[in-house]
This record gives C-alpha cells, structure tokens and sequence, in this order.
C-alpha cells in the first residue's frame, strides 16, 4: 500500500523529471558529432553580384479590393459606400550588372455613391527610372522616382522636390516623386547627392537643382542640402534623425530667400479691405522637432508606438483668421487668378501631430491607433480612433471615428465642425511575380 | 595500539591535505582561468577582421498563434568598419527590406515607402526572437563583465559557465550567462536576462563553420521564455569570406537591389 508521504515524494521526482525534460533535450544537441565544421576558405563565391544580376526580367502584380462606407454628419447627415479595386503592376529588368529598368504603375477603379459617374479607372505609372553607375563609385538614377529628402514623419517642410506631401494620417505610404535625375556618391560611410528635377519640360526654367550631403557623426545623421530653381525661392535645409535609447528623434531646419507663396494682407484702400502680395525680399524659417518611440513589454501583451511632432511654419500667417473672415474676397482671387488653392495651403503658423497606436493588442489580431493633427493658429484639427482586426496577412477589416473641430473657414473645419463614423473591409492578394532567368 | 594524533598534528594534517587538494585542483584545470580573457578571445574567434562575409540565413519562427514562418535573408558584413546589411529576399510580402548598419547606427529601409528611417540594434530582427544585435560581431569582452564563474557540462563538453554584468546601457540584454567550451572558447548556449533578471530568452549555437581562423555559428537556436512554444532556428549556407565591393554596405545598394 502506497503511503501519502511516498506518493508525494514519486510524484515530486516525477514533476522535477518533466520539468528537466527541455534541459536534456537541449543537452541534446551537444552529445553527438563535433560541433565544428571547417569550411575551405576559398569556397563560396560571394553573395552580392546575384542581387544585382539574379533574373534578366520580373514582371510583378498584386490585387486590393477595399470595401467602404462612411456615415458624415455636419449640419445633416449623410452616407458615402464606395468599393477600390486596385492593382500594383511592376516590371524590373536587369541586362546586366550595371543597368537595370523599373515601372511601377497603380491601376485603380472605384465605384462611389458620391460620384457623378458610377464606375471611374485610372492608371497612373508612379515610378519608371533607369539605374546605372560609373565604376562602382557615381551611382545613378533617372526618370519618375520618389525622393528621400527630409525626415519628418508627419510633416516634412524640407521635402518641397517630392509631388505628393506626406498624408499624415498614413505618413509610411509612399509618394509620388518627381522627374529626376540622382547622381549619388557614397564616401564611406557619408553621402553626397545632386538632383536635377524636371517639372516636366527641359528649359532652364523647368529644371530645379537640389544639391544634399549626408553626413553620419556618431550616433546622428546630419544633411545639408539646397534647392535652386529660376524664379522660386532658393533654400537651404538641414536635417537630423538620431536616437536617444530606443526612442528616435528627428529634426529639420529650413530657410528660404522668398516664398513660392502668395499672401494676403490687410489693405484699406482694396474695396475688400485685403490685398494679394508677394513677399520675394524676406527670409523665411521653418522648423520641426520630433520622435518615435515603439515600447514592447516582455510578454508582447502590450505593444505600442507613439509618434509626435511640431512644425514652426513661417511662412504661415500670424492671424489666420484673414483667411476665414474673408471668404467672398478669397473666393474672387481665386476665381480672377491671383491666388491659387496652393498659396491657401498650410496658413497656420504652428501645427502639432500626435498618435498612439497599440498593435497586436494583448497577442491578439486587433489593433488600436489614436492620432491628431492641430493647426495651434487658427484652432482647428482633426481627431481619429480607429480599431482594425487583421486575421490573416490578406484581410483587414476596420471602424474608426473622425472629428473636426474649429471654427467655420479654419484650415480643418472650413465648412463647419463634422463627426464621420466609417468601415473598412481590405482584401489583398500577395504579389504575383512571372520571372524570365538569366 | 592505533593512538590518534594532537590537536595540533590534526590541524596541520587538514591544512596539508587542503593545500595539496587545491593544488590538485588547480593542476586539474590548467590554473585559474582569466575570464576576462575569454572573453576577449571569444570576440576574436568571431571577428573577420580584414575578410568580408556574406551568407543565406533561413529563419524558421515556431509560434504558436501564427504556426511556422519562413524567411530567408541574405546576410553581409565587415567587421574591421563594423558594418553589416541583412536583405529579406522571402516571403514576398517582406522582400526588399533591409537592415544596414554603420558603426554606431542602423537604419531600416521599407521598400514600400522607399524610405530609410533610424532603428535600434536592441530591437528584434523582422518580428523574430533574433535580436538585430544578434549579426553583428562580438563585443562582450567591452560590453560585460564577470559578475561570477564555475565549471560544468553540457553535453559532452567542459564549459565555464559565465555569470555577466552589462557595462553599458548599449547592450541589448544587461545580464547573461555563457556556456563556453574550456578547451576551444566557443560559446554553446546564452540565457539573456532583462534588468529585473528575468529570463527572457536561451540562445543555443549547436554548430559552427570555420572560415579561416573565424568561427561563425552555423546553427542557432533562440527560444523566448516569455511566450511558452516560441522560438526561431537560424540556418546559415552558402558561407562565403570573398571580398565584398565597399558599394554594397552603402544606401544606394539596398535601393538597386529592390524592386
């Protein structure tokens, strides 16, 4: 007969037993064979050459559908369901070594309960250059590309050569480029760069010159660059991304002689008691502070990133409400010429973004992100919750909140205060890729 | 008839045999290891030097919600700039992602965005239990020091057992304890703990290649302590320490390699 304190004791060495299990299986791993392999020196060729030179041709292609419906409440309320069917397409060829060929264009058709036209498509090609080098040394890229220049993350006030400015909201997404040409010198572990921009045509009023230097100092990247072009305000930036601990901090200086802008003023002797002018013979600074900061905890229940940022805009207006008390006179410049959507862009002198996002909340498939964007000028800005559960790589489905806020004509609320409630379903393939080898 | 001896016989019995005991010991062991020593030698027994390195690593991740991830990256270094830029060449959707780091910095590139943008070497390398410090040479003999040391076995081996201290805020676990063969210094398994010196993770590196007079670990095991059923494998193939051209730790390399 089994006495108690026998069983307890079999039973203890059978827990310490299991528990010890892991440890010889590691220990495993250390009982047979030599746990050294010499490798002959001269064997392997290194792997670097066949990245540049893997196949002589790879045609790519991926599909999105988004499915959407917003319900907006102004003054009324209204509703806007709409469906994206989208398409990446891509083309890379590689002849050889030195010369390679990329196209990347973005099919889209889109049905809308807001549109006048039930079903609209459009193909916009968002990157074709060409990629060469002289003697491994003068790196080369030419055609429609997107341009790293400037490092903010919600605002960039030095990135003026890229079409498309940074969409706050999702700041990762990439953005339209310009036509350039990028000459890129590497000078160990520094670079220098010089961009010819075309805004299309090849004159010399068309073409912007944008030298930029990259300079690593310890723990910080520092770049210094230009922009020049005939009859736009010449500027010069400085940048700086660089980490403290795990958080990453970033910064940009600018200052322009002149701004592309147009302003208005208070004028009593225009019969709208405010004027249109330029402003070529004064300095203008602009300036943003900013960081990133992602925590884990050790069991991944909470992982989370926060982002912040300020922006010093001084080419903003110091009383922006000349802007919002003056729509009928706005109205009439923008009608008659003089004043374009672009010089009515920005008009706050200081602006903040903020967001919070908890990813993978508790180890499970939902997500949280909370983000803002404040004009501090004129008091407006928009809020955003937003919650998405993400099964699988290829399904997304989401709700969120928007709010506006401000007074009528302000920068966020130009048509009032709102509160948008929407949905989102994405469904996405991965990309397929038809390669010819070499 | 047997009589024991004095007090003071005994005392000078015990000392003797205590010394010869110790002496034994000693000559057992060779003399009293220099752990800083080792160390310094482990750091050396990884660092190429004025050789380049380039190998595939297959990532295979163990998770139990996700199930089993592949990734396969291509791995680049150079020790004497210490430099190294890891590519994600599979799965698809992480293809074209990049790690390039130079001395004291590391940036991530997104080919989604085309952009470069600071990160830490303390972070996780892609979402798995490889840490980014992980790839880049040794630097414990500058990072740690011996908090305290015994000998033992694992497996077949004679280790040391090492007890270390952070030095420095850089590191990315402050405490760890090494297991190194005491007759070759190849270190055959880590336990990395955090600050409150809580396991977080065991490493074990049950194969290496030698290139040279450099060893790299061909095989490691890293297995979270945190997340019961984690863990990933990292295979290295197709080691190679041909030179490597300067272009390809630069930026405009990671930018021409994608698509």
């Amino acid at each position: 007969m089994w006495h108690p304190k026998r069983l307890i004791l079999w039973i203890s060495v059978l827990i310490v037993i299991i528990q010890s299990a892991p440890a010889f299986a590691q220990e495993d791993l250390f009982f047979h064979g030599s746990v050294i392999e010499e490798l002959d020196e001269g064997q392997g060729t290194a792997l670097d050459r066949d990245l540049l030179m893997g196949d002589i041709l790879e045609l790519g292609a991926d599909l999105g559908l988004d499915l959407s419906t917003s319900l907006i409440w102004t003054d009324t309320r209204s509703q806007i369901s709409g469906a994206d069917l989208k398409s990446n397409l891509s083309l890379d060829a590689r002849p050889s070594r030195d010369l390679r060929l990329f196209a990347k264009g973005l099919l889209t058709i889109s049905t809308s309960s807001g549109q006048d036209e039930p079903i609209s498509s459009e193909f916009r090609v968002t990157e074709l250059f060409v990629d060469s080098n002289i003697g491994d040394r003068v790196f080369f890229r030419a055609g429609k590309q997107t341009v790293n220049w400037g490092v903010g993350y919600f605002m960039s006030p030095a990135d003026i050569i890229n079409i498309a400015r940074i969409d706050p909201q999702n700041p990762e997404a990439q953005r339209e480029g310009p036509l350039s040409l990028k000459a890129n010198v590497p000078a160990g572990s520094h670079n220098l760069y010089l961009y010819i921009i075309s805004d299309g045509s090849l004159s010399r009023e068309g073409l912007a010159l944008a030298p930029k230097a990259e300079f690593v100092l310890g723990k910080s990247e520092v770049g210094v660059g230009g922009f020049l072009k005939k009859d736009c305000a010449p500027r010069a930036m400085v940048t700086l991304s660089t980490s403290l601990g795990k958080t990453a901090v970033f910064g940009e200086g600018v200052l322009s002689y002149g701004s592309d802008k147009r302003f208005i003023v208070y004028d009593p002797e225009s019969p709208f008691g405010i004027a249109v002018v330029d402003r070529d013979d004064e300095f203008f600074v602009q300036g943003t502070l900013g960081f990133r900061h992602t925590f884990r905890d050790e069991e991944g229940h909470f992982n989370l990133s926060l982002a912040g940022q300020y922006l010093y805009n001084g080419e903003g207006y110091d009383d922006a409400k000349i802007i919002s008390q003056n729509p009928i006179a706005i109205g009439f410049f923008l009608n008659e010429g003089s004043l374009s959507h672009a010089d009515l862009a920005s008009p706050g002198k200081h602006y903040v973004a903020a967001s919070a996002s908890w990813a993978k909340m508790f180890r499970s498939d939902v997500s949280t992100t909370a983000f803002w964007l404040g004009n501090l000028s004129d008091g407006s800005g928009m809020a955003n919750l937003s919650a998405s559960w993400s099964p699988s790589t290829y399904v997304t489905g989401s709700i969120g909140l928007t709010k506006t806020y401000g007074g009528s004509g302000t920068e966020y609320a130009r048509y009032g205060e709102s509160v948008a409630a929407y949905a989102r379903l994405s469904l996405k393939t991965q990309g397929f890729y038809w390669r010819v080898a070499r | 008839m047997l009589t024991l001896p004095d007090a003071r016989t005994r005392k000078t019995l015990g000392l003797t045999l205590t010394l010869i005991f110790t002496v034994l010991t000693c000559a057992a062991l060779g003399s009293t290891p220099d752990m800083g020593r080792i160390l310094a030698t482990i750091d050396r027994m990884g660092d190429f030097g004025a050789r380049d390195f380039s190998a595939v690593m297959t990532v295979i991740t163990e998770d139990p919600v996700k199930g089993l991830e592949k990734m396969v990256v291509r791995q680049f270094r150079r020790d004497r700039e210490n430099k190294f830029l890891m590519l994600i060449q599979q799965p698809e959707a992480n293809k074209g992602q990049g790690y390039l780091q130079d001395g004291d910095n590391l940036w991530f590139y997104d080919p989604q965005s085309r952009k470069f943008s600071h990160t830490s070497l303390k972070e996780s390398f892609s979402g798995t239990d490889a840490k980014n410090s992980d790839f880049k040479k040794t630097s414990l003999a500058d990072d740690y020091k011996v908090a305290s040391y015994q000998q033992g076995k694992l497996g077949q081996y004679d280790v040391w057992v090492i007890d270390l201290e952070a030095t420095n805020n850089e590191v990315t676990y402050p405490y760890m304890k090494l297991w190194v063969t005491v007759d070759n210094n190849l270190v055959l398994k880590t336990e990395d703990y955090s600050l409150t010196k809580r396991l977080m993770r065991t490493s074990l590196f049950p194969n290496y290649a030698k290139v040279g007079n450099t060893y790299i670990p061909r095989t490691m095991i890293f297995t979270d302590e945190l997340v019961k059923g984690k863990k990933t494998q990292i295979t290295l193939t197709e080691i190679s320490i041909e030179p490597l051209p300067n272009s390809v730790f630069t930026k405009s390399y990671v930018e021409r390699v994608n698509r």
